[in-house]
C-alpha cells in the first residue's frame, strides 16, 4: 500500500501546478481582469500601446514619472525602442508566459504594442511594503548589535551582506510553495561551507511539496531529518549577527521572504543553549552563564518529576531537616503528588499561553495576577503545597533562560513524559525517560550531521565552544561538525604571539 | 508498523496495570525514626518500642509531637507486624536513624537482631546503634527537647560525640567489625539521667553479646588507639590541680612484631595537643612545665592502655581489630591460632605526647 502511495505521489510531483498558470497571455489578462486592482488602459498619444499593471503592487511614482511621461513625449514604435528610451533599469522584453506571470504578479508594469501581441515589455516598478529594521525582541541582548531581521528578504540579505562583504558570500534563490511561490534564499560562504551541506539543503528545499510557505518555521518542520521529533533540528534566529557568525563557521543559512527569522544548519543541541551574549562577555563569565543556563534547563525538566518520584516512592531521600516542612505542607492536600503537580504545571502553562496571546501590557498583568494571586490562593485553599509552588515557579522561570525560543517550547513539554514516568516507576521511571530522550537525541541528525555532536560522537575539538566558551585565541579551528573546506579560522602562531612591545 | 502497535499495547498495559499498585505519599505513611528493643514479659519475647513523629498541619515547627507505640512480639519482624496493627498508616522503616537495645538484651545476645538489620535493604547503613543502660522504652518515651524529636536528639547526641571523644560508630561499621575476621564490634552506651540522656561509655561485644564495658573517662584513650582524630579532650590530675588537654591531631600506627610463630603488635600513638586550662596549678607555664605535663600524660595513657589491653585479652575480644590487621600482613593467616595466642600476646603500647601550645600569657 505504501509503495503504491509513493508512486502516486511521484506522479503528482511531475505535474505542473495548474491553478496559477494560464495557457495564453489573453487568458492570463482575463483572469487578472476579475480583480478590481488590475488596471489596463490603451495609450493613444505619441506612442500607441497598452499598459497593464496591478495597482496595489506597482509604484505609481515610477509609472507616472518615468513610464507615462516617456511614452507620451516620444513617438516610439516597437518594444525595443521603448526599452531603450524608458529611464528605468532592468527593463526586459519577453514572450515567456511564466516569466510574465510572475513578474506582473510582483508589480512589474506590462507594456504591449499592437504589432506584436505575444511579446511584452516588463518595467520593474515593484513597491514593497516593509517594516523598518527594529531591535530583536525574542533574542534580546543587552550588549551587542540591536538589529533584527524583518519580513523582507532583500532587507535581510542586506543586513547579512553589510556585515560580511565577501564576494564568496553566495545567495541562491529558490521558489517554494506551489501557490505562494515564496522566495527562499540559501546563503553560504563559498569555499568555507561544505558543498555537501549546501547541496542537501538546496535539494530538500526543491523537494518541498506544499501549497504555502508562510514562515521559516514551515521549513524547519518540512526539511527536518526527523519530522516527528520534538527537538527543532534547524536553529532559527532573528539576529543578523548570529547568522553571520554561523556563516563564517561554515554553516548554511536559509532565509524566507515574509519571515523575520533565518534558519542556520547544521546545528547541534548545545548550540540552542548558547546566546549571542556569550561572545560579548569575557570567556570565563560567558562560560559560567552557559553552565547556569544548562543547569536551569536540567532543573526545569527534572525538578517536578523528582518531587513526584521522591514523595511517592523514595521518601528515604528527603533530608531530615526538610521532612517536617514537606510533610506539614502536604498534610492538607487532598491529592496525591502527581495530581498536585499536574494541576500546578497546567496552571503555569495556561498563564503562559494566555500571556503570549495577549498584548504586552495586559500580558504582564496576567503574569502578576496568575503568579501571585492564583499561587497564594491555591496554597491557602489547600490545593497545592507551597513547597511545590516554589519548585514549579522556579522550573517555569528556568525554562525561560533558553536563548532560542523554539527549544524553550520543547523543554516546556518534555517534562510531562518525565512526570508520568516518575509516577509509574519512581526514579526508575525518570531514568527510563532520560534514557529514551538521550537515545533519541543521539539518533537525531541536522541535515545529515549528528545533532548531539560534541557529546556523541565525542569530538574534543568542538567542546571548546560547547558547554564552556574558550577565549577567541583558542578558537583556531572551525567546528569539525561543519566539515569545512577551509578548517582554519586564523593563523594560530600569530594569534598567540604576545604583543607586549610596540615597535 | 506492526512493531509500533506492539509497543503501544505493551505500554498501555503497563499503564493500566500500574494503576492498581497502591502508592502512598509521604504524609500518608508512618515514618519510624527510632526503635528500641527490650526484654519482653515472658522468656524469649521481645518488647519493641517505636516513635513516629507527627507533623502538624501548621508550618511552625515549634512543637515536635511523637506517637509512641510499644508491642510485645516473638521476633524483630514480628515487632513490625504488631506495630502495624496499632498504626493508622502503613509503617515505613526507610528513615530509621537510631536503634537502641537494652543492656539486658545485649548481654543475652543480639545476633538475631543484627541478622535482620544486615539483610533489610530499606535500612540506611548510616544508622546509629546504641546500647541503653536501662529500659529503651523509658528512654524513647521521655521527650527531651521542645523542638526536636527523640530520634533527632539522640542522632545528634551520638554524632556530636563521635566527633569528639567517642570512636566512630554506625550500622555499617558495626556490621564490618561483626563479620570481619579478628575484629569485634563495640557500641556506645546511652544512659538516661533525670531529664537528659548522656553517652556514658562503650560496650564491647563478643559475637553479638556484650561482655564488658568501658567508662566514659577512658574512652579518649580507646579512641586514640583505634583511629586518627583531631578533636576531643582529656583531663588529668597534675600536681595539686587538674589540667585539660585538647587534642589537635593524633595518629596511630600498628606494627607487627615478633616471629610468625610468636607474633606481637606494637601500637604507637603520636599526639599533638595544647593545654589551655590549668586549675590549681601554682607554677607558671613554661617549656619545662610543659615537658612535665607531657610526661604525666604519657604515664597516664600508658597505664590506661595497658589496663585496657589486659581487659581485652582476658575477655578474648579484639575491638581494636589487631587480628584483622595481622591478617592483612600475614600470608595464610590462621584465625584459630591467632585467637589461641591472643591472651598471651606481646602487645606494646607507646605514646608520644607533644604539647605545642599552652596559651599566650604576659
Amino acid at each position: 500500500m505504501w509503495k503504491w502511495m509513493r508512486k502516486n505521489k511521484k506522479k503528482q510531483g511531475g505535474q505542473k501546478p495548474s491553478y496559477n498558470q494560464s495557457d495564453t497571455l489573453p487568458e492570463f489578462i482575463e483572469v487578472l481582469g476579475h480583480s478590481e486592482d488590475f488596471i489596463q488602459f490603451e495609450l493613444d498619444g505619441m506612442t500607441r500601446c497598452t499598459v497593464s499593471y496591478l495597482k496595489t503592487m506597482s509604484d505609481s511614482k515610477i509609472l507616472n514619472r518615468s513610464v507615462l511621461t516617456t511614452l507620451n513625449s516620444h513617438a516610439l514604435h516597437g518594444l525595443k525602442e521603448i526599452k531603450e528610451t524608458i529611464p528605468v533599469e532592468n527593463v526586459l522584453i519577453t514572450d515567456d508566459l511564466k516569466v510574465i506571470q510572475t513578474k506582473v504578479m510582483f508589480g512589474y508594469i506590462m507594456i504591449q504594442v499592437k504589432s506584436s501581441m505575444e511579446q511584452v515589455l516588463l518595467v520593474p516598478a515593484v513597491s514593497l511594503e516593509s517594516r523598518d529594521v527594529s531591535i530583536p525582541e525574542v533574542e534580546f541582548s543587552v550588549v551587542g548589535p540591536k538589529e533584527a531581521f524583518v519580513e523582507t528578504i532583500n532587507t535581510n540579505i542586506n543586513l547579512i551582506r553589510k556585515r560580511l562583504p565577501l564576494p564568496q558570500l553566495t545567495v541562491k534563490e529558490l521558489q517554494v510553495g506551489k501557490m505562494t511561490s515564496t522566495r527562499t534564499a540559501v546563503v553560504y560562504v563559498d569555499g568555507i561551507a561544505d558543498q555537501d551541506n549546501v547541496d542537501t539543503v538546496t535539494q530538500r528545499l526543491q523537494d518541498i511539496e506544499y501549497d504555502q510557505l508562510i514562515d521559516s518555521s514551515f521549513i524547519t518542520q518540512m526539511i527536518a531529518d526527523n519530522a516527528h521529533s520534538p527537538f527543532p533540528q534547524l536553529l532559527d534566529t532573528e539576529r543578523p549577527d548570529r547568522v553571520v557568525s554561523s556563516l563564517v563557521e561554515g554553516k548554511v543559512a536559509i532565509l524566507v521572504d515574509g519571515s523575520p527569522h533565518a534558519l542556520t544548519c547544521p546545528t547541534t543541541v548545545v548550540e540552542f543553549f548558547g546566546a549571542s551574549d556569550d561572545y560579548f562577555l569575557p570567556w570565563h563569565l560567558a562560560s559560567v552563564f552557559r553552565l547556569i543556563r544548562l543547569f536551569a534547563v536540567i532543573f526545569s525538566v527534572l525538578s517536578t518529576p523528582l518531587y513526584v518520584a521522591v514523595l511517592t516512592y523514595h521518601f528515604e531521600m528527603i533530608p531530615p531537616e526538610l521532612m517536617a516542612t514537606i510533610v506539614s505542607s502536604r498534610s492538607d492536600i487532598p491529592f496525591p503528588p502527581i495530581l498536585e503537580v499536574i494541576i500546578l504545571e497546567l496552571t503555569i502553562e495556561l498563564l503562559r499561553e494566555a500571556g503570549a496571546r495577549l498584548p504586552t501590557k495586559i500580558g504582564q498583568t496576567i503574569g502578576i495576577v496568575g503568579g501571585i494571586v492564583i499561587g497564594t490562593a491555591a496554597v491557602d485553599a489547600g490545593l497545592t503545597s507551597n513547597v511545590l509552588l516554589i519548585i514549579v515557579a522556579l522550573s517555569a522561570l528556568a525554562s525561560f533562560t533558553t536563548p532560542v525560543y523554539q527549544i524553550g517550547n520543547t523543554i516546556r513539554l518534555i517534562r510531562f513524559p518525565f512526570l508520568i514516568g516518575a509516577q509509574l516507576w519512581g526514579l526508575v521511571g525518570v531514568s527510563m525517560c532520560m534514557v529514551f530522550f538521550i537515545g533519541h537525541l543521539i539518533k537525531l541528525q541536522s541535515i545529515g550531521r549528528p545533532f548531539f555532536e560534541p557529546l556523541y560522537p565525542l569530538r574534543f575539538k568542538d567542546l571548546k565552544d560547547a558547554f564552556i566558551r574558550l577565549p577567541f585565541t583558542k578558537q583556531v579551528d572551525r567546528p569539525v561538525l561543519m566539515r569545512s573546506e577551509d578548517p582554519k579560522r586564523m593563523n594560530e602562531d600569530r594569534a598567540k604571539a604576545k604583543r607586549d612591545i610596540d615597535e | 508498523m506492526k512493531i509500533k502497535w506492539n509497543v503501544l499495547v505493551l505500554f498501555s498495559t503497563f499503564l493500566l496495570l500500574t494503576g492498581c499498585m497502591p502508592s502512598k505519599s509521604v504524609e500518608e505513611s508512618a515514618i519510624v525514626q527510632i526503635s528500641g528493643y527490650d526484654r519482653g514479659g515472658e522468656k524469649g519475647r521481645i518488647k519493641g518500642t517505636v516513635s513516629i513523629p507527627q507533623y502538624g498541619k501548621s508550618e511552625k515547627k515549634t512543637a515536635a509531637s511523637e506517637l509512641y507505640l510499644t508491642v510485645d512480639a516473638n521476633s524483630i519482624k514480628d515487632v513490625e507486624k504488631e506495630i502495624q496493627k496499632q498504626s493508622s498508616k502503613p509503617i515505613s522503616i526507610g528513615k530509621l536513624a537510631v536503634t537502641l537495645y537494652s543492656m539486658e538484651l545485649a548481654k543475652e545476645g543480639i545476633s538475631d537482631v543484627i541478622d535482620v538489620l544486615s539483610r533489610d535493604a530499606r535500612l540506611s547503613r548510616n544508622m546509629y546503634l546504641a546500647v541503653v543502660d536501662g529500659q529503651t522504652q523509658d528512654l524513647i518515651e521521655n521527650g527531651y527537647t521542645q523542638d526536636e524529636t527523640t530520634s533527632k536528639h539522640l542522632q545528634g547526641l551520638i554524632e556530636n560525640n563521635v566527633h569528639h571523644n567517642f570512636p566512630s560508630t554506625s550500622l555499617h561499621e558495626f556490621l564490618y567489625a561483626y563479620f570481619a575476621i579478628g575484629m569485634d564490634p563495640y557500641l556506645p552506651i546511652l544512659s538516661k539521667k533525670e531529664t537528659f540522656v548522656e553517652v556514658s561509655g562503650i560496650a564491647f561485644f563478643d559475637k553479638g553479646k556484650v561482655v564488658t564495658t568501658l567508662s566514659d573517662a577512658k574512652v579518649f584513650t580507646f579512641k586514640m588507639m583505634k583511629e586518627n582524630f583531631s578533636r576531643g579532650m582529656q583531663d588529668l590530675p597534675f600536681q595539686d590541680g587538674t589540667i585539660m588537654l585538647d587534642n589537635i591531631g593524633s595518629t596511630v600506627d600498628y606494627k607487627l612484631t615478633g616471629t610468625p610463630e610468636n607474633p606481637g603488635v606494637d601500637i604507637h600513638v603520636k599526639l599533638e595537643s595544647e593545654v589551655n586550662e590549668m586549675v590549681g596549678v601554682e607554677e607558671k607555664p613554661s617549656p619545662k612545665l610543659a615537658k612535665e605535663m607531657e610526661d604525666a600524660f604519657v604515664e597516664y595513657f600508658k597505664t590506661n592502655a595497658g589496663e585496657m589491653i589486659e581487659l581485652f585479652k582476658k575477655e578474648g575480644i579484639d575491638p581494636l581489630g589487631l587480628g584483622h590487621f595481622a591478617k592483612t600482613r600475614t600470608r595464610h593467616f590462621d584465625e584459630k591460632r591467632w585467637e589461641d595466642l591472643y591472651p598471651d600476646m606481646d602487645i606494646q603500647f607507646t605514646v608520644d605526647v607533644e604539647i605545642t601550645e599552652y596559651g599566650i600569657f604576659s
